[in-house]
């Protein structure tokens, strides 16, 4: 299943071209990062785990035709490398939290955490896709949650432009999550629907 | 159940709207099963939540880690070579690379981006590879300099950062490579005239005026302002490309003139074009009001309005009332954007950013092109771009031919 058309980027990626595979990249360092470091808590080890499984990538780049399946890679592989990771240092230091993984089996390690990262991911590429100034903004409104005069003054521009730029983004990011008022309604409306639903 | 990799394409499908009645069904299936998934599932529908870990995502350093990367690539990029001949392999790399942009472009359909700019941020790895000898790399300093009232000029690169001059109590401060300001309380009240010129081929220099005014002045272009201001006005003159963040001062109006037009503000952001090779002078407003005169006719904009002023055309004023502000200010950002531009209208701004020179075989055409692009590329990068929607280029000893 794929949710974007990427196929110019995946056969650009297979014929070795550097801007696609940046590209490919740029859309998963960071989760992959953010992936890890929630598995085995080491922010510099869950770096080098990411540029390794994306080497990893690199090297079977023809085994690819589509993006979900390099991004299901990507995961795995991280996923895997951390859980060696944590049974190499079983011995060394046995934190209460690795060891609650170890009590799991290697099926269920980081499943959780697997379905947060991959829906970061997609949020994260859809505010990456948008154009520079709209990016800026949003990013600086929406996740860093500063105000509007604060990032017309950072951007040395109006509060004007900001609240252009704002509006474009939101109209781009094709998210329900950026919609005003949207989760606590449909959240409110799926335990409703739970309530009226008999159990199967 | 579901498996795991169906579950998140599930949330992921939900987040956008597009789940289909069997997929909702599964979600359901799934959030039924455990109390556990229904607080995954509030989490990760809660925009708070989000941008909380967003936060924590992106404090992971992108350009650090292409590092380590590229520095395992050689290896990946050495068994490429071995299939075929080196020139063939650079050739075909380099065609390979505009067939993904082409790809990109056509992907996009009309009014598209060339996706180029996202690769070519910061110190762009590829920004190598483009750079042959009859190529030109985007300037990389500023070269801006200030003429002062006794003719004397400094130029911006070769001084280093601190107070420059004093003149009339006013300290004219270098703060930055691109950055400039005057400071300090006027002991004469004698108007003392300086100008800072910014050449082709300059980055972007900013000044801040006496009055705390602030002004970016684009590649070839200047501004005339006295050291400090006096009386019942602010008035300054400008040749070129500004922006401007007049300082609020409701006894002392900001004027900019530009030729027999003139722009009359409190306090405002607007943007002016008024490179001569354009052929009109354009002012933009971005934010307050502005009045802008030229002969007997005066015209006001609202944010977001653009005012076109021919002098060819005797006081006629046309009035854009929406303007794409961010193309206007695309200069700004660092970017090259167009949208239904023509190719002289590209060219004139290429040939600004350069400072090369262009020549036409042939009478250019009336298509239009649309696009964005870093402007930190080198200039193959944007040629290329074009060449790929069909112009033709040559270019040698400065100089863009553009072909039939």
């Amino acid at each position: 299943m794929d949710f974007y058309d990427y196929n110019d980027l995946i056969s650009g990626f297979r014929n070795g071209d550097e801007i696609s595979i940046r590209r490919l990249y740029d859309l998963h360092y960071r989760p992959l990062c953010y992936f890890a470091d929630k598995l085995i808590n080491d922010k510099q080890e869950a770096e080098d785990i990411a540029v390794e499984t994306f080497l990893k990538l690199l090297r079977k780049k023809n085994d690819f035709n589509n993006l979900s399946d390099i991004k299901s890679f990507l995961f795995t592989a991280t996923r895997n490398a951390c859980f060696d990771f944590l049974r190499k240092n079983k011995t060394k230091n046995r934190s209460r939290q690795e060891f609650s993984y170890f009590s799991a089996s290697e099926e269920q390690f980081g499943e959780e955490e697997m379905i947060i990262s991959n829906v970061l991911q997609l949020i994260y590429s859809e505010v990456e896709n948008l154009p520079v100034q709209c990016r800026t903004v949003f990013k600086s409104i929406f996740i860093e949650g500063k105000t509007t005069a604060a990032v017309a003054t950072e951007m040395g521009t109006s509060t004007q432009t900001v609240l252009n730029q704002k509006a474009k983004a939101l109209q781009m990011i094709r998210l329900k999550l950026y919609k005003a008022g949207f989760y606590s309604v449909s959240v409110f409306i799926y335990y409703l629907f739970f309530i009226a639903r008999p159990h199967q | 159940m579901a498996d795991e990799n169906k579950i998140h394409d599930l949330i992921i499908k939900y987040l956008k709207g597009a789940l289909s009645e069997t997929e909702q069904e599964d979600l359901n299936t799934w959030l039924h099963a455990s109390k556990k998934n229904q607080e995954l599932f509030q989490k990760l529908t809660d925009s708070k939540w989000i941008n909380a870990e967003l936060t924590n995502l992106y404090q992971f350093d992108t350009y650090k880690g292409w590092e380590k990367v590229t520095r395992g690539f050689p290896n990946f990029l050495e068994k490429q070579s071995l299939k075929t001949e080196f020139h063939k392999r650079s050739i075909g790399r380099f065609w390979q690379r505009i067939a993904v942009a082409a790809c990109i472009l056509l992907f996009l359909g009309t009014g598209s981006y060339f996706l180029i700019h996202q690769a070519s941020r910061r110190k762009s790895p590829y920004a190598r590879v483009f750079v042959t000898a009859a190529d030109k790399k985007a300037p990389d300093k500023n070269k801006a300099k200030i003429t002062l009232a006794n003719g004397k000029v400094i130029y911006l690169d070769s001084a280093a950062n601190g107070t420059l001059v004093q003149q009339q109590g006013v300290n004219v401060v270098k703060l930055s490579g691109d950055q400039l300001a005057y400071k300090g309380n006027a002991t004469s009240s004698d108007f003392t005239y300086n100008t800072l010129h910014n050449p082709k081929g300059s980055r972007v220099v900013t000044l801040i005026l006496s009055d705390g005014t602030k002004v970016w002045l684009n590649s070839a272009s200047s501004l005339r302002y006295p050291v400090n201001f006096f009386g019942k006005e602010r008035k300054v003159e400008m040749s070129g490309e500004a922006y401007f963040e007049v300082a609020k001062n409701a006894q002392m109006p900001f004027k900019v003139v530009v030729n027999q037009m003139e722009v009359q503000v409190l306090g405002t952001h607007f943007n002016i074009n008024a490179y001569a090779d354009e052929g009109e002078i354009k002012t933009t407003l971005l934010e307050g009001k502005v009045k802008i005169k030229a002969n007997d006719k005066a015209v006001q904009l609202l944010p977001g309005q653009q005012a076109e002023f021919s002098e060819a055309i005797p006081g006629a004023f046309t009035v854009d009332l929406y303007a794409d502000v961010e193309k206007v200010m695309a200069w700004k950002s660092g970017m090259f954007e167009f949208d239904n531009t023509t190719l002289p209208a590209i060219m004139r701004q290429i040939s600004r950013w350069y400072n090369v020179d262009v020549e036409y075989k042939s009478i250019p055409g009336t298509e239009k092109f649309g696009g964005a692009i870093n402007k930190d590329v080198p200039l193959s990068n944007v040629l290329k771009m074009l060449e790929e929607n069909g112009v033709k280029f040559e270019f040698r000893e400065n100089k863009i031919i553009v072909k039939p």
